[in-house]
Protein backbone atom coordinates (compact mmCIF):
# COMPACT_ATOMS: atom_id res chain seq x y z
CA UNK A 1 0.00 0.00 0.00
CA UNK A 2 2.78 2.26 0.62
CA UNK A 3 4.93 3.81 -2.41
CA UNK A 4 8.48 2.19 -2.47
CA UNK A 5 10.83 4.54 -1.62
CA UNK A 6 8.74 6.87 0.54
CA UNK A 7 8.04 4.25 3.21
CA UNK A 8 10.47 6.11 5.86
CA UNK A 9 9.84 9.44 4.81
CA UNK A 10 6.38 8.54 5.55
CA UNK A 11 7.01 7.46 9.12
CA UNK A 12 9.38 10.65 9.41
CA UNK A 13 6.27 13.13 8.09
CA UNK A 14 4.06 11.02 11.18
CA UNK A 15 6.43 11.55 13.28
CA UNK A 16 6.88 15.71 12.60
CA UNK A 17 3.06 15.93 12.33
CA UNK A 18 3.00 14.71 16.13
CA UNK A 19 5.63 16.70 17.45
CA UNK A 20 4.17 19.43 15.84
CA UNK A 21 0.98 19.33 16.93
CA UNK A 22 2.49 18.66 20.44
CA UNK A 23 3.64 22.13 20.30
CA UNK A 24 0.87 23.78 19.11
CA UNK A 25 -1.06 22.30 22.00
CA UNK A 26 1.86 23.43 24.58
CA UNK A 27 2.12 27.01 23.49
CA UNK A 28 -1.60 27.01 23.30
CA UNK A 29 -2.10 26.20 27.18
CA UNK A 30 0.37 29.17 27.25
CA UNK A 31 4.24 27.70 27.59
CA UNK A 32 6.34 30.47 27.05
CA UNK A 33 7.89 30.43 23.83
CA UNK A 34 11.62 32.24 22.39
CA UNK A 35 12.02 33.25 18.97
CA UNK A 36 15.43 35.00 18.08
CA UNK A 37 15.47 38.07 16.45
CA UNK A 38 15.10 38.39 12.82
CA UNK A 39 16.60 41.93 11.53
CA UNK A 40 14.28 41.38 7.99
CA UNK A 41 11.15 41.71 10.04
CA UNK A 42 12.10 44.16 12.48
CA UNK A 43 12.29 45.94 9.52
CA UNK A 44 9.19 46.37 8.22
CA UNK A 45 7.91 48.95 10.75
CA UNK A 46 11.06 50.93 9.80
CA UNK A 47 10.16 50.57 5.55
CA UNK A 48 6.47 51.84 5.98
CA UNK A 49 7.58 54.73 7.96
CA UNK A 50 10.15 55.70 5.70
CA UNK A 51 7.34 55.51 3.39
CA UNK A 52 5.02 57.54 5.17
CA UNK A 53 7.69 60.31 6.00
CA UNK A 54 8.29 60.71 2.79
CA UNK A 55 5.19 60.71 1.57
CA UNK A 56 6.01 57.78 -1.56
CA UNK A 57 4.64 54.52 -1.29
CA UNK A 58 5.59 50.99 -0.24
CA UNK A 59 6.05 48.48 -2.96
CA UNK A 60 5.73 44.60 -2.41
CA UNK A 61 5.81 41.33 -5.02
CA UNK A 62 6.59 37.93 -4.83
CA UNK A 63 8.53 37.48 -7.71
CA UNK A 64 6.98 35.22 -10.77
CA UNK A 65 6.88 32.09 -8.68
CA UNK A 66 3.75 29.89 -8.98
CA UNK A 67 1.30 30.15 -5.74
CA UNK A 68 3.54 27.74 -2.97
CA UNK A 69 4.39 27.93 0.06
CA UNK A 70 6.76 31.11 -0.06
CA UNK A 71 3.42 32.96 -1.51
CA UNK A 72 1.61 31.49 1.55
CA UNK A 73 4.25 33.00 4.24
CA UNK A 74 4.63 35.73 2.36
CA UNK A 75 0.79 36.51 2.73
CA UNK A 76 1.50 36.47 6.33
CA UNK A 77 3.90 40.23 5.94
CA UNK A 78 1.80 41.53 3.21
CA UNK A 79 -1.24 41.49 5.96
CA UNK A 80 1.08 43.00 8.64
CA UNK A 81 2.38 45.90 5.91
CA UNK A 82 -1.22 46.38 4.54
CA UNK A 83 -2.16 46.98 8.57
CA UNK A 84 0.20 49.25 8.55
CA UNK A 85 0.18 51.46 5.67
CA UNK A 86 -3.54 51.59 6.20
CA UNK A 87 -3.22 53.31 9.75
CA UNK A 88 -0.44 55.49 8.96
CA UNK A 89 -2.07 56.32 5.11
CA UNK A 90 0.77 55.13 3.46
CA UNK A 91 0.17 53.96 -0.16
CA UNK A 92 0.95 50.15 -1.07
CA UNK A 93 1.08 49.00 -4.74
CA UNK A 94 1.23 45.29 -5.18
CA UNK A 95 2.62 43.79 -8.24
CA UNK A 96 1.63 40.10 -8.92
CA UNK A 97 2.83 38.19 -12.27
CA UNK A 98 1.10 35.46 -10.70
CA UNK A 99 -2.86 35.58 -12.24
CA UNK A 100 -4.18 32.88 -8.95
CA UNK A 101 -2.39 35.53 -6.88
CA UNK A 102 -4.21 38.90 -8.16
CA UNK A 103 -7.47 37.89 -6.37
CA UNK A 104 -6.58 36.22 -3.25
CA UNK A 105 -4.17 39.38 -2.83
CA UNK A 106 -6.23 41.87 -3.36
CA UNK A 107 -9.15 40.36 -0.80
CA UNK A 108 -6.47 40.21 1.33
CA UNK A 109 -5.56 44.02 1.44
CA UNK A 110 -8.97 45.30 1.39
CA UNK A 111 -9.70 42.84 4.52
CA UNK A 112 -6.57 44.52 6.01
CA UNK A 113 -8.07 47.91 5.25
CA UNK A 114 -11.71 47.25 6.39
CA UNK A 115 -9.94 45.78 9.67
CA UNK A 116 -8.18 49.14 10.33
CA UNK A 117 -11.78 50.66 9.74
CA UNK A 118 -10.21 52.37 6.32
CA UNK A 119 -12.13 50.87 3.89
CA UNK A 120 -12.44 54.02 1.52
CA UNK A 121 -8.96 54.25 1.66
CA UNK A 122 -8.22 50.80 0.03
CA UNK A 123 -7.35 52.00 -3.81
CA UNK A 124 -7.87 48.92 -6.01
CA UNK A 125 -5.91 50.14 -8.91
CA UNK A 126 -2.56 49.76 -6.89
CA UNK A 127 -3.11 45.74 -6.08
CA UNK A 128 -2.09 45.24 -10.52
CA UNK A 129 -1.47 42.33 -12.33
CA UNK A 130 1.64 42.63 -14.33
CA UNK A 131 2.77 39.86 -16.39
CA UNK A 132 3.43 36.34 -15.84
CA UNK A 133 6.26 36.66 -18.88
CA UNK A 134 9.94 36.84 -16.53
CA UNK A 135 10.53 40.23 -18.93
CA UNK A 136 7.70 41.69 -19.04
CA UNK A 137 6.95 41.27 -15.77
CA UNK A 138 10.73 42.67 -14.72
CA UNK A 139 10.10 45.74 -17.75
CA UNK A 140 6.81 46.65 -15.43
CA UNK A 141 8.41 46.55 -12.32
CA UNK A 142 11.21 48.80 -12.88
CA UNK A 143 8.57 51.36 -14.94
CA UNK A 144 6.65 51.22 -11.69
CA UNK A 145 10.16 52.00 -9.74
CA UNK A 146 11.10 54.79 -11.91
CA UNK A 147 7.58 56.31 -12.35
CA UNK A 148 6.21 56.23 -8.48
CA UNK A 149 9.66 56.10 -6.84
CA UNK A 150 8.64 54.06 -4.10
CA UNK A 151 10.42 54.95 -0.70
CA UNK A 152 10.34 50.94 0.09
CA UNK A 153 10.39 47.82 -1.93
CA UNK A 154 9.31 44.12 -0.50
CA UNK A 155 10.60 41.38 -2.49
CA UNK A 156 8.94 37.99 -0.27
CA UNK A 157 8.28 35.16 -2.33
CA UNK A 158 9.58 32.45 -4.81
CA UNK A 159 11.90 34.49 -7.13
CA UNK A 160 13.62 33.29 -10.16
CA UNK A 161 16.26 35.70 -12.41
CA UNK A 162 14.12 38.52 -11.67
CA UNK A 163 15.45 38.76 -8.02
CA UNK A 164 18.81 40.67 -9.75
CA UNK A 165 17.03 43.30 -11.45
CA UNK A 166 14.63 43.93 -9.42
CA UNK A 167 16.59 44.40 -5.98
CA UNK A 168 19.41 46.12 -7.65
CA UNK A 169 16.35 48.77 -9.35
CA UNK A 170 15.24 49.34 -6.23
CA UNK A 171 18.60 50.42 -4.77
CA UNK A 172 19.49 52.37 -7.77
CA UNK A 173 16.11 54.94 -6.27
CA UNK A 174 17.25 54.80 -2.54
CA UNK A 175 14.33 52.71 -1.45
CA UNK A 176 14.89 50.84 1.73
CA UNK A 177 14.64 46.81 0.77
CA UNK A 178 13.45 43.65 2.32
CA UNK A 179 13.93 40.39 0.25
CA UNK A 180 13.54 36.86 1.63
CA UNK A 181 12.76 33.36 -0.72
CA UNK A 182 13.00 30.08 -0.18
CA UNK A 183 14.58 29.70 -3.18
CA UNK A 184 18.32 28.89 -1.86
CA UNK A 185 19.62 29.63 -5.38
CA UNK A 186 18.28 33.28 -5.20
CA UNK A 187 19.40 34.43 -1.96
CA UNK A 188 22.62 35.39 -3.29
CA UNK A 189 21.13 37.98 -5.19
CA UNK A 190 18.91 39.27 -2.33
CA UNK A 191 22.23 39.41 -0.27
CA UNK A 192 24.03 41.54 -2.57
CA UNK A 193 21.38 44.67 -3.35
CA UNK A 194 19.14 44.31 -0.57
CA UNK A 195 19.31 46.14 2.98
CA UNK A 196 17.83 42.83 4.89
CA UNK A 197 17.28 39.45 3.66
CA UNK A 198 15.25 36.61 4.87
CA UNK A 199 17.40 33.49 4.41
CA UNK A 200 15.84 29.78 3.84
CA UNK A 201 13.71 29.13 6.41
CA UNK A 202 13.11 32.56 7.78
CA UNK A 203 10.23 33.27 5.43
CA UNK A 204 8.32 30.74 6.69
CA UNK A 205 8.10 31.70 10.09
CA UNK A 206 6.68 35.42 9.39
CA UNK A 207 3.37 34.53 10.64
CA UNK A 208 4.70 32.81 13.93
CA UNK A 209 7.25 35.90 13.81
CA UNK A 210 4.44 38.92 13.45
CA UNK A 211 1.36 37.28 14.82
CA UNK A 212 2.98 35.44 17.90
CA UNK A 213 -0.49 32.78 17.45
CA UNK A 214 0.61 29.32 19.40
CA UNK A 215 -0.43 27.21 15.86
CA UNK A 216 2.40 28.88 13.89
CA UNK A 217 5.35 29.41 17.28
CA UNK A 218 4.18 25.61 17.58
CA UNK A 219 5.15 24.77 14.02
CA UNK A 220 8.29 26.67 14.23
CA UNK A 221 9.27 24.50 17.11
CA UNK A 222 8.10 21.51 15.06
CA UNK A 223 10.63 22.76 12.10
CA UNK A 224 13.79 23.06 14.54
CA UNK A 225 13.12 19.71 16.16
CA UNK A 226 12.66 18.42 12.50
CA UNK A 227 16.50 20.37 11.51
CA UNK A 228 17.99 18.41 14.68
CA UNK A 229 16.68 15.25 13.69
CA UNK A 230 18.33 15.89 10.15
CA UNK A 231 21.25 16.76 11.42
CA UNK A 232 21.75 13.99 13.72
CA UNK A 233 20.61 11.54 10.96
CA UNK A 234 23.59 13.38 8.37
CA UNK A 235 25.97 13.21 10.74
CA UNK A 236 25.45 9.27 11.96
CA UNK A 237 25.38 8.64 7.71
CA UNK A 238 28.39 10.43 7.08
CA UNK A 239 30.30 8.82 9.77
CA UNK A 240 28.72 5.32 8.38
CA UNK A 241 29.59 6.27 5.08
CA UNK A 242 33.36 7.11 5.72
CA UNK A 243 33.54 4.02 7.64
CA UNK A 244 32.70 2.46 4.12
CA UNK A 245 28.99 1.33 5.64
CA UNK A 246 25.76 2.14 3.48
CA UNK A 247 23.13 0.92 5.78
CA UNK A 248 21.81 4.41 6.62
CA UNK A 249 21.74 5.41 3.19
CA UNK A 250 19.79 1.95 2.25
CA UNK A 251 17.27 2.26 5.43
CA UNK A 252 16.03 5.31 3.96
CA UNK A 253 16.09 5.24 0.34
CA UNK A 254 12.74 2.34 1.35
CA UNK B 1 -21.63 34.53 3.22
CA UNK B 2 -19.19 34.39 5.49
CA UNK B 3 -19.12 30.13 4.98
CA UNK B 4 -18.08 30.88 1.27
CA UNK B 5 -15.31 33.69 1.77
CA UNK B 6 -14.44 32.07 4.92
CA UNK B 7 -14.93 28.74 5.79
CA UNK B 8 -15.67 26.67 2.31
CA UNK B 9 -11.81 27.33 1.30
CA UNK B 10 -10.48 26.19 4.32
CA UNK B 11 -12.10 22.71 4.27
CA UNK B 12 -11.84 22.54 0.40
CA UNK B 13 -8.02 23.42 1.34
CA UNK B 14 -8.25 20.72 3.98
CA UNK B 15 -9.44 17.77 1.90
CA UNK B 16 -7.88 18.40 -0.90
CA UNK B 17 -4.52 19.17 1.06
CA UNK B 18 -4.82 15.86 2.66
CA UNK B 19 -5.64 13.46 -0.33
CA UNK B 20 -2.75 15.39 -2.14
CA UNK B 21 -0.31 14.66 0.58
CA UNK B 22 -1.30 10.94 0.74
CA UNK B 23 -0.99 10.38 -2.67
CA UNK B 24 2.44 10.73 -2.67
CA UNK B 25 2.81 7.70 0.32
CA UNK B 26 0.26 5.79 -0.19
CA UNK B 27 -0.77 3.88 -3.66
CA UNK B 28 -4.62 3.42 -3.85
CA UNK B 29 -6.63 4.10 -6.93
CA UNK B 30 -9.60 6.22 -5.00
CA UNK B 31 -6.88 8.45 -3.32
CA UNK B 32 -4.75 8.75 -7.15
CA UNK B 33 -7.40 9.73 -8.96
CA UNK B 34 -8.92 12.24 -6.54
CA UNK B 35 -5.27 13.47 -5.93
CA UNK B 36 -5.52 14.27 -10.45
CA UNK B 37 -8.57 15.59 -10.51
CA UNK B 38 -7.56 18.40 -7.80
CA UNK B 39 -4.41 19.10 -9.46
CA UNK B 40 -6.59 18.91 -13.00
CA UNK B 41 -8.77 21.94 -11.20
CA UNK B 42 -6.01 23.82 -10.36
CA UNK B 43 -4.72 24.15 -13.62
CA UNK B 44 -8.70 25.07 -14.71
CA UNK B 45 -8.53 27.65 -12.05
CA UNK B 46 -5.79 29.20 -12.64
CA UNK B 47 -6.83 29.64 -16.30
CA UNK B 48 -10.09 31.28 -14.82
CA UNK B 49 -7.60 33.81 -12.94
CA UNK B 50 -5.91 34.90 -15.94
CA UNK B 51 -8.83 36.19 -17.29
CA UNK B 52 -9.29 37.98 -13.36
CA UNK B 53 -6.01 39.09 -14.20
CA UNK B 54 -6.63 40.65 -17.82
CA UNK B 55 -9.68 42.06 -16.35
CA UNK B 56 -7.23 43.70 -13.52
CA UNK B 57 -5.29 45.17 -16.83
CA UNK B 58 -8.16 46.59 -18.51
CA UNK B 59 -9.38 48.29 -15.58
CA UNK B 60 -6.39 49.91 -14.29
CA UNK B 61 -5.73 51.08 -18.08
CA UNK B 62 -8.90 52.03 -18.90
CA UNK B 63 -8.81 54.75 -15.87
CA UNK B 64 -5.48 55.70 -16.62
CA UNK B 65 -6.90 56.82 -20.28
CA UNK B 66 -9.66 57.95 -18.76
CA UNK B 67 -8.39 60.44 -16.39
CA UNK B 68 -5.41 61.50 -18.72
CA UNK B 69 -2.67 60.43 -16.35
CA UNK B 70 0.50 60.83 -17.06
CA UNK B 71 2.06 58.80 -19.92
CA UNK B 72 -2.10 57.63 -20.58
CA UNK B 73 -1.26 56.96 -24.15
CA UNK B 74 1.35 53.78 -23.29
CA UNK B 75 -1.64 52.37 -21.86
CA UNK B 76 -3.46 52.75 -25.35
CA UNK B 77 -0.34 50.88 -26.70
CA UNK B 78 -0.53 47.95 -23.80
CA UNK B 79 -4.40 47.68 -24.42
CA UNK B 80 -4.05 47.43 -28.67
CA UNK B 81 -0.89 45.14 -28.23
CA UNK B 82 -3.12 43.03 -25.69
CA UNK B 83 -6.57 42.99 -27.22
CA UNK B 84 -5.25 43.08 -31.22
CA UNK B 85 -2.71 40.30 -30.15
CA UNK B 86 -5.25 37.94 -28.54
CA UNK B 87 -8.05 38.38 -31.10
CA UNK B 88 -4.88 37.63 -33.40
CA UNK B 89 -4.23 33.93 -31.62
CA UNK B 90 -7.78 32.78 -30.62
CA UNK B 91 -9.36 34.28 -34.03
CA UNK B 92 -6.70 33.35 -36.76
CA UNK B 93 -4.42 30.53 -34.57
CA UNK B 94 -1.08 30.50 -33.51
CA UNK B 95 0.55 29.51 -36.41
CA UNK B 96 -0.85 32.85 -38.52
CA UNK B 97 2.36 34.27 -40.44
CA UNK B 98 1.44 37.84 -38.50
CA UNK B 99 0.98 36.06 -35.44
CA UNK B 100 4.40 34.67 -35.30
CA UNK B 101 5.87 37.92 -37.43
CA UNK B 102 4.59 39.84 -34.44
CA UNK B 103 6.22 36.82 -31.95
CA UNK B 104 9.88 36.12 -33.32
CA UNK B 105 10.33 39.74 -34.00
CA UNK B 106 8.71 42.14 -32.07
CA UNK B 107 8.38 39.70 -28.96
CA UNK B 108 11.34 37.52 -28.76
CA UNK B 109 14.18 40.77 -29.15
CA UNK B 110 12.24 42.82 -26.54
CA UNK B 111 12.43 40.11 -24.25
CA UNK B 112 16.05 39.02 -24.96
CA UNK B 113 16.75 42.78 -24.32
CA UNK B 114 15.04 43.73 -21.42
CA UNK B 115 16.96 39.75 -19.90
CA UNK B 116 20.12 40.93 -21.17
CA UNK B 117 19.92 44.08 -18.42
CA UNK B 118 20.58 41.37 -16.09
CA UNK B 119 24.18 41.42 -16.61
CA UNK B 120 24.39 45.00 -16.14
CA UNK B 121 22.98 45.28 -12.79
CA UNK B 122 24.60 41.96 -11.78
CA UNK B 123 28.00 43.89 -12.42
CA UNK B 124 27.19 47.10 -9.93
CA UNK B 125 25.90 44.49 -7.50
CA UNK B 126 28.67 42.82 -7.36
CA UNK B 127 30.57 45.81 -7.40
CA UNK B 128 28.76 47.00 -4.00
CA UNK B 129 29.01 43.19 -2.49
CA UNK B 130 32.49 42.66 -3.60
CA UNK B 131 34.09 45.89 -2.02
CA UNK B 132 36.31 44.55 0.69
CA UNK B 133 34.86 46.74 3.89
CA UNK B 134 35.16 43.79 6.61
CA UNK B 135 36.83 40.43 6.90
CA UNK B 136 33.71 38.82 6.02
CA UNK B 137 33.69 41.35 2.75
CA UNK B 138 37.39 40.61 1.85
CA UNK B 139 36.34 36.48 1.93
CA UNK B 140 33.74 37.09 -0.51
CA UNK B 141 35.97 39.18 -2.63
CA UNK B 142 38.84 36.78 -2.89
CA UNK B 143 36.81 33.21 -3.06
CA UNK B 144 34.07 35.34 -5.74
CA UNK B 145 37.44 36.30 -8.05
CA UNK B 146 38.67 33.15 -8.07
CA UNK B 147 35.76 31.27 -8.42
CA UNK B 148 35.37 33.72 -11.80
CA UNK B 149 38.77 33.17 -12.89
CA UNK B 150 38.41 29.36 -12.14
CA UNK B 151 35.26 29.69 -14.76
CA UNK B 152 36.66 31.59 -17.95
CA UNK B 153 39.53 29.99 -20.00
CA UNK B 154 41.63 33.30 -19.58
CA UNK B 155 42.08 32.22 -16.05
CA UNK B 156 43.30 28.96 -16.39
CA UNK B 157 45.82 30.29 -18.94
CA UNK B 158 46.95 32.61 -16.23
CA UNK B 159 47.42 29.53 -13.54
CA UNK B 160 45.77 26.45 -13.68
CA UNK B 161 45.48 25.87 -10.23
CA UNK B 162 41.86 28.68 -10.31
CA UNK B 163 40.44 26.32 -11.86
CA UNK B 164 40.58 23.43 -9.34
CA UNK B 165 40.40 25.90 -6.20
CA UNK B 166 37.23 26.93 -8.05
CA UNK B 167 36.10 23.64 -8.23
CA UNK B 168 36.47 23.33 -4.56
CA UNK B 169 35.05 26.25 -3.06
CA UNK B 170 31.73 25.53 -5.61
CA UNK B 171 31.77 21.51 -4.08
CA UNK B 172 32.88 21.81 -0.86
CA UNK B 173 31.90 24.96 1.35
CA UNK B 174 29.62 26.29 -1.06
CA UNK B 175 27.79 23.13 -1.36
CA UNK B 176 27.53 22.39 2.46
CA UNK B 177 26.54 25.84 3.05
CA UNK B 178 23.66 25.45 0.52
CA UNK B 179 22.36 22.33 1.84
CA UNK B 180 22.34 23.65 5.05
CA UNK B 181 19.74 26.56 3.59
CA UNK B 182 17.75 24.04 1.88
CA UNK B 183 17.41 21.82 4.50
CA UNK B 184 16.03 24.89 7.17
CA UNK B 185 13.72 25.75 4.13
CA UNK B 186 12.39 22.01 3.50
CA UNK B 187 11.25 22.36 7.50
CA UNK B 188 9.65 25.43 6.66
CA UNK B 189 7.63 24.26 3.38
CA UNK B 190 6.93 21.50 5.17
CA UNK B 191 5.65 23.49 8.60
CA UNK B 192 3.40 25.90 6.07
CA UNK B 193 2.19 23.03 4.32
CA UNK B 194 1.13 21.40 7.63
CA UNK B 195 -0.97 24.51 8.74
CA UNK B 196 -2.23 25.17 5.94
CA UNK B 197 -3.89 21.69 4.57
CA UNK B 198 -4.62 20.93 9.25
CA UNK B 199 -6.93 24.65 8.52
CA UNK B 200 -4.36 26.10 10.99
CA UNK B 201 -2.84 29.14 8.75
CA UNK B 202 -5.28 31.93 7.33
CA UNK B 203 -3.60 34.68 6.27
CA UNK B 204 -4.36 34.13 3.08
CA UNK B 205 -7.66 34.48 3.27
CA UNK B 206 -6.81 37.88 4.85
CA UNK B 207 -8.80 36.06 8.08
CA UNK B 208 -6.77 37.35 11.30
Amino acid sequence: MLISGFQVMFVFVLAFIGVFMLYIDRTRKGQRVYIRRIPGFDALDEAVGRCTEMGRPLFYTFGIGELDTNVLASFDVLMYVSRQCAKTDTDLIVGNARPEVQPMTEELIRSAYVQEGKADAYKADNVRFLNQVQTAYMSAVLGIFERERPAASLMLGPFFAESMMIAEAGNRIGAIQIGGTGRTIQIPFFVAACDYTLIGDELFTAGAYIGRKPEQVGAVYAQDFGKIFALIVMTIGALMATGGSGALRDFLGR
Amino acid sequence: MKFLRAELPIYLGIIGGIICFASLFINIGIVQNLSRWFLEWRVILASFALALGMGNLLRIHYRRIEQKREGWWYSWVLLIAMVGYSILGVGWGRSHPIYSWIFDWAYSPLSATVFSLNAFFLTTACYRAFRARNLQAAVLLISGVVVMLGKVGIGYAIWPGFSVIADWLMNQPNSAAMRGINMGAAMGILGVSLRVILGLERGHLGVE
